[in-house]
């Protein structure tokens, strides 16, 4: 049973099928939709238990000759670490539909460009041969450009061409660094796999050079400092699906990249970064805190403070230790529940209020207290509380990255405070003191929203308190990792 | 007699010509329209001709001024394609006169014969003579809606510089022979001095012309855009390919020789197109005009295969050429269909297309989409292969020059899509497309589709094709 | 008393011992163990912590300790007497005071009863070390050397028969007549209750009344002390400034992001692509354009030029220019 493809291409499916429900049928497309990306749901989780936590190799292959003379294979295979990030993709994305479901103008287009973005995220995780990875990479960028340009904010369209222009330059830079590798191996092959045997043979300044191509592409889609300026736009433009998903499962694709392709096949190179790479997570970490706390639009608060998260990530992956790359990889799955649930979240007041600032509001924990509750909750998840999923994440990063990068770690903290200190600022601003009387209307969370927000909020806490699951599943991969 | 029978499809079709003109003489007006049907098939059943004997080899030779190889071969059909392709948009194309349809067609045919003469050619001679009997039938054609100053203005600038450039041309061929005693292009003990240079320089600098490389490019956006939409089509695709299929010839038997590099100076050649056309397409409003500097910098990007001088390269310009025709087709097919409905080619007129045909807008979409290089359509594959012959002989400045300029590119073929999309229509009324620009239309789409996903027959074809004679 | 009373201000109390009297008497005892006094609980631990700490030798943080277990007493009583005794200050609250039901009393008599019971009771029979392991490190330890060490070892490791080995350490120890662990000397050990009752006796002769002029005058004449202590050390507003220096600096690196790194790193790639596209545009519409114009404008002027030299359509003239075309050529080819 091909789980993979069938994983990959069912919402691509849908998404035909979709094409050809007229327009009117919303109803039609909407369940379409649903059904579609819940059978890559519920293939993902049936793979769990024939999933064998217990070795590093790939699992689940598929390997077919797609263009022989060109040496590129349809080569599909998940391990300890894409096989999380398939489940987070899956997940997020069945809650993101959810979340989609408030969408009314242009629903058919809408729901099919979902689809087709599904499946190029899902083909980034699973993809074992660089050409394939690559054009499941480029796929991502055409629905993003629509979702955002049509059925974003004020300034969507801005936002969408400069999100796709910026992606796109960098991509194409990790084409060029695709293709040297392709000619550097004596048996021309794309297969991730063979070239990583070959890499003893490369030089230490091809190595660089190859990883410096391949870093501009994913550094602009982790973000990592300076290459992050889009996201703020592109977060705050695009409608709160597609936030949830942006944070929750595109950041993901940079970093996942940086291990599975920089760190494997340009091991020199990536040692040679190290230092910058540590000392751009501490910026990544510092400045996105600072900057974070500077907003008064809750929605760019978060995506600056998404900025900050993935600053764990890449700490911890300077660290190369197994509590650092764990770290990394355990970071990328709860700041995607997390920062998705903020989004959520914010959503729901954007859209009874027509307002994300932060000063508007007052006292509203006592009108919507389950909102604030979960807001809360999720909030304290973000700025690592012990006990929620932020805080293993976090701590394992800084676990892993302390040996190595003491001073890094150090002044890596001071990004912790500063996530503290804006986000209780908001919560403060927000739910509690006086109640501005000008929300006297609003109503708490409808069951749409519940439905999508409590079970992020359900697994937060559920990882913050037993973290062993997804731990196991990503342990033999990292460490056959490092072990090399 | 074995000789001219190499030459057989190309004689074939530039008779047939002759007989499509002469029937025009004694068919009434109002049955002008199967002039364009006999065109089109007679380019059709030339094609299958052609591509029947692709792998006999009893077809292939040389001759005397002439070589039928498989790499000639597959320009033949690609170049013959085109022309039934536009043969079929001249149906739907109103602006076109009746009464000229017979030379139209006739024109068409001669041009696409003569394109296929050039790239047969392994004689200078019959280079030039190819390239004019090309260049005389398209400067008549640009101007062929005689009561659009527009066309008579682009007409007028192709011919100039057309004139300039042959002159260039031949001077470049008398020097040519002069350096080595011989007008034939395997001029093996050929002495390498100044004369050589600077004859093979001209010569290039003549083909530049007609492939729009700069700094011969200039014609090119005039003269595109006052041109009937279906001869810009053709335009845009066939001279430009076979050309490169001539330049390909001309300039392989001479690279081996490694006493003096030209490679740098292609190279260049290349960057700069590719910069002009992308640069200032960036802010045209007429989307002819745009899609004419598209086509340049798409011609800069061929030109960064025959740079890298391998056979990669030569099989990655082969492999390009097929899906570039595909994609022009398809996008300038579409851009026919809306500004003939609209009556202005200006962008306002895509506003809203999504709303008002989307098949149209999706059509182009994926067009521009493939023309920017973008996975997983046909011409990410022709790209990919391109980028990775300049990267396989060390070119990497060129293809950073050329990855970026794709990057460029995107914004203004997204130009187009945000019209189409995001942007509300003046009126909601449906398009009307005609049959034949939706066939044409259907065809190019499915090339895109099929070839950016499953490119192996493809690959493997030009593979196949890429060996040349002698 | 703060619910029963609304406020937290003590000045705005007093007098409350008539209106909440089982809060006053449990209050009382309280008071009386924090301080100190003899018997009480505060007492036994207080003894403990300063035999410990003048055991250690180090005598200043003796006398430190001492003279803050005594401002202890003193404020404590400052506090009871202010709430409690004398009249009232402020006679609407006063008025509306009312004794706190027996949820609120109840645990009040319970915590009362430990406060002065449980120092007596735990320390009987050592039962504090029955519940609580004896240290392996102890003060004790380094002034006896080896053998305390060996019995707190044997002490932790045994710790089902600890009583029996306390005991004798205790013993033992005590046996030695002099630095008796767990024991001031003697002096101290009577003088301390003395002074407790000391601090307590001056906070009820500074606040007793219903306004405390002697307590006043001392404020005013120790204002800046005052001062420093009621800003709480001004660490508060070192605080406060501080999160003050981080707004504006995640302001600045907001302000900076914004504009350094967006509009100049990024968007200034697309204003360069811009302007060079502008350029090339300009180019092509004046440069090139012109030039071909400029070609068809020669053109016409040669054509205008030359058809002026032939207008009059003389055949002489034409004859004429044959004449001299004809010499050149013949000049050219004869003079090679």
């Amino acid at each position: 049973m091909n789980m993979l493809s069938l994983i990959t291409f069912a919402p691509l499916v849908g998404a035909l099928i979709i094409l050809c429900i007229p327009k009117e049928k919303e109803k039609a497309i909407q369940t379409v939709a649903f059904i579609f990306a819940g059978i890559s749901l519920i293939a993902s989780l049936a793979m769990i238990p024939g999933f064998d936590k217990g070795t590093h190799e790939m699992q689940f292959v598929e390997r077919f000759a797609w263009i022989p003379s060109f040496g590129v294979q349809y080569f599909l295979g998940v391990d300890g670490l894409s096989f999380p990030m398939i489940l987070l993709t899956t997940f997020m994305s069945v809650i993101a539909l959810i979340g989609s479901l408030g969408i009314e103008k242009r629903v058919k287009e809408y729901f099919f460009w979902f689809l087709v973005l599904e499946v190029g995220m899902l083909g980034v995780f699973c993809a074992l041969d660089l050409i394939l990875f690559y054009v499941f990479w480029e796929l991502t960028l055409v629905p993003m450009y629509f979702l955002i340009g049509v059925w974003g904010g004020p300034k969507k369209e801005f936002a969408a061409i400069k999100f796709f222009l910026y992606t796109l330059t960098g991509s194409v830079f990790m084409l060029l660094a695709i293709l040297a590798l392709y000619f550097a191996a004596p048996t021309h092959t794309f297969d991730m796999l063979e070239l990583a045997k070959l890499t003893g043979g490369w030089d230490r300044t091809f190595q660089i050079l190859v990883f410096l191509g391949l870093y501009f592409g994913m550094a602009i889609k982790v973000p990592a400092f300076p290459f992050h300026t889009w996201l703020p736009l592109a977060h705050v433009e695009a409608p709160t699906a597609i936030s949830v998903i942006l944070a929750a499962v595109l950041l993901k694709m940079g970093v996942y990249g940086l291990l599975r392709i920089s760190y494997t096949l340009t091991p020199l190179g990536f040692q040679w970064f190290l230092p910058a790479l540590a000392a751009i997570a501490v910026i990544n970490i510092v400045y996105g805190a600072l900057c974070a706390m500077a907003q008064t639009d809750m929605k760019k608060m978060v995506a600056y403070s998404s900025v900050n998260h993935m600053g764990y990530c890449l700490l911890g992956i300077a660290g190369m230790t197994s509590a650092g790359f764990a770290g990394a990889v355990f970071q990328m799955i709860t700041h995607g529940i997390i920062t998705g649930a903020l989004f959520l979240l914010v959503g729901v007041i954007y859209d009874r209020a027509h307002t994300r600032d932060v000063s508007a509001f007052g006292g509203l924990a006592v009108k919507l207290p389950v909102y604030a509750g979960l807001m809360s909750l999720t909030c304290f998840a973000s700025l690592g509380l012990p006990g929620l999923a932020g805080f293993i994440g976090e701590f394992l990063c800084f676990l892993g990255a302390f040996q190595t990068w003491k001073w890094h770690a150090a002044v890596a903290v001071l990004g912790i405070i500063a996530t503290a200190a804006f986000f209780l600022r908001m919560m403060q601003k927000v739910f509690l003191g006086k109640f501005n009387e000008k929300w006297a209307g609003l109503e708490d969370m409808t069951a749409r929203e519940l439905v999508s927000i409590v079970p992020l909020a359900a697994l937060t806490v559920l990882f913050g308190v037993y973290p062993k699951w997804p731990l196991d599943l990503m342990n033999k991969t990292l460490e056959h990792m490092l072990g090399k | 007699m074995n000789n001219l029978r190499l030459l057989m499809p190309e004689t074939v079709l530039a008779t047939l010509a002759l007989v499509v003109a002469f029937v025009d003489l004694v068919l009434p007006a109002r049955k002008s329209r199967v002039l364009y049907h006999l065109g089109w098939l007679s380019a059709a059943g030339v094609l299958g001709w052609v591509a029947l004997t692709m792998g006999d080899s009893s077809a292939h030779g040389t001759g005397t001024l002439w070589a039928a190889d498989p790499f000639s071969q597959f320009f033949k059909m690609t170049t013959l394609l085109t022309c039934a392709l536009c043969l079929l948009l001249g149906l739907d194309y109103a602006e076109l006169p009746d009464s000229g349809a017979g030379t139209f067609s006739a024109l068409m045919l001669l041009s696409t014969a003569g394109l296929m003469y050039l790239v047969s050619a392994t004689d200078l001679l019959l280079v030039f003579v190819a390239l004019e009997l090309v260049s005389i039938s398209s400067f008549i054609l640009a101007g062929f809606e005689r009561r659009n100053p527009k066309s008579n203005e682009g007409s007028m600038k192709y011919f100039l510089f057309g004139a300039f450039s042959s002159a260039i041309m031949v001077f470049g061929i008398s020097l040519y022979y002069g350096a080595t005693g011989t007008t034939k292009l395997a001029a093996a003990g050929a002495v390498p001095g100044p004369m050589l240079i600077l004859a093979l320089v001209l010569i290039l600098l003549g083909f530049g012309f007609k492939a729009s490389l700069a700094p011969m490019h200039f014609w090119v956006p005039d003269a595109y855009e006052g041109a009937p939409t279906p001869v810009t089509t053709f335009l845009s695709v066939a001279p430009k390919l076979a050309t490169f299929a001539a330049i390909a010839r001309v300039f392989g038997a001479i690279f081996p020789l490694q006493t003096y590099d030209l490679t740098l100076l292609v190279s260049i050649i290349a960057a700069l197109t590719m910069t002009a056309g992308n640069f200032t397409a960036m802010f045209q409003t007429d989307v002819k005009r745009l899609l004419a500097y598209s086509s340049i910098a798409q011609a800069g990007y061929l030109l960064i295969g025959l740079a890298a001088g391998s056979p990669l390269g030569r099989e990655g310009v082969m492999l390009y050429s097929f899906v570039y025709v595909a994609m022009n087709v398809g996008a300038f097919a579409v851009v026919q269909a809306v500004g003939s409905a609209k009556g202005s080619y200006d962008l306002s007129a895509f506003d809203g297309l999504y709303k008002r045909r989307l098949g149209l807008a999706l059509a182009l979409m994926f067009c521009l989409l493939s023309l920017a290089g973008i996975p997983p359509l046909a011409g990410f594959i022709g790209k990919m292969v391109i980028f990775s012959s300049a990267v396989q002989a060390g070119q990497w400045w060129l293809a950073v020059v050329g990855v970026l300029n794709s990057c460029v590119s995107v914004y203004y073929y997204f130009a187009i899509a945000h019209r189409m999309f995001f942007k509300e229509p003046s009126d909601d009324s449906a398009i009307p497309v005609g049959a034949y620009v939706c066939g044409g239309v259907a065809v190019a789409v499915v090339g895109v589709l099929l070839f950016g996903v499953h490119p192996e027959p493809l690959l493997a074809g030009v593979r196949a094709s890429a060996k040349m004679l002698p | 008393m703060i619910h029963s009373v609304h406020t937290n201000d003590m000045r705005l109390m007093g007098g409350l011992s008539k209106k909440m009297p089982i809060t006053f008497l449990t209050m009382g005892c309280a008071i009386v163990a924090i301080a100190g006094i003899p018997f009480t609980s505060g007492y036994y631990s207080k003894d403990m912590i300063l035999a410990n700490i003048w055991h250690s030798g180090d005598k200043a943080l003796f006398w430190c300790m001492l003279l803050t277990a005594l401002m202890t007493a003193f404020y404590m009583s400052r506090l009871f007497i202010l709430t409690f005794w004398g009249d009232d200050r402020d006679h609407e609250k006063h008025h509306h005071a009312h004794e706190s039901p027996f949820l609120m009393t109840g645990p009040l008599v319970v915590l009362a009863f430990l406060a002065l019971a449980s120092g007596v009771l735990l320390d009987r029979n050592g039962l504090v070390y029955k519940l609580l392991p004896k240290p392996s490190i102890s003060v004790a330890a380094t002034a006896h050397g080896a053998e305390a060490p060996a019995e707190a070892a044997k002490a932790d490791a045994h710790a089902a028969t600890a009583p029996e080995a306390h005991a004798p350490a205790e013993a033992h120890a005590e046996g030695h007549g002099e630095h008796a662990e767990g024991h001031l000397p003697h002096w101290l050990h009577l003088a301390l209750p003395f002074l407790v009752l000391g601090s307590i006796g001056l906070a009820f002769f500074f606040y007793r009344g219903p306004d405390y002029a002697a307590a006043d005058s001392m404020k005013s004449s120790l204002s800046a002390l005052f001062t420093v202590l009621d800003r709480r050390w001004y660490l508060d507003d070192a605080f406060d400034a501080l999160v003050r220096l981080c707004d504006k600096v995640a302001a600045l690196a907001f302000w900076i992001d914004a504009n350094v790194v967006d509009r100049v790193f990024v968007d200034g790639w697309g204003l360069l692509t811009r302007i060079v596209s502008e350029i090339s545009n300009l180019l092509d519409a004046l440069v090139v354009d012109r030039t071909v114009d400029g070609f068809g404008g020669l053109s016409l002027d040669l054509g205008v030029g030359l058809r002026g030299l032939v207008k009059d359509g003389q055949i002489q003239e034409y004859l004429m220019y044959v004449a001299i075309a004809f010499s050149l050529a013949a000049t050219l080819i004869l003079t090679r």
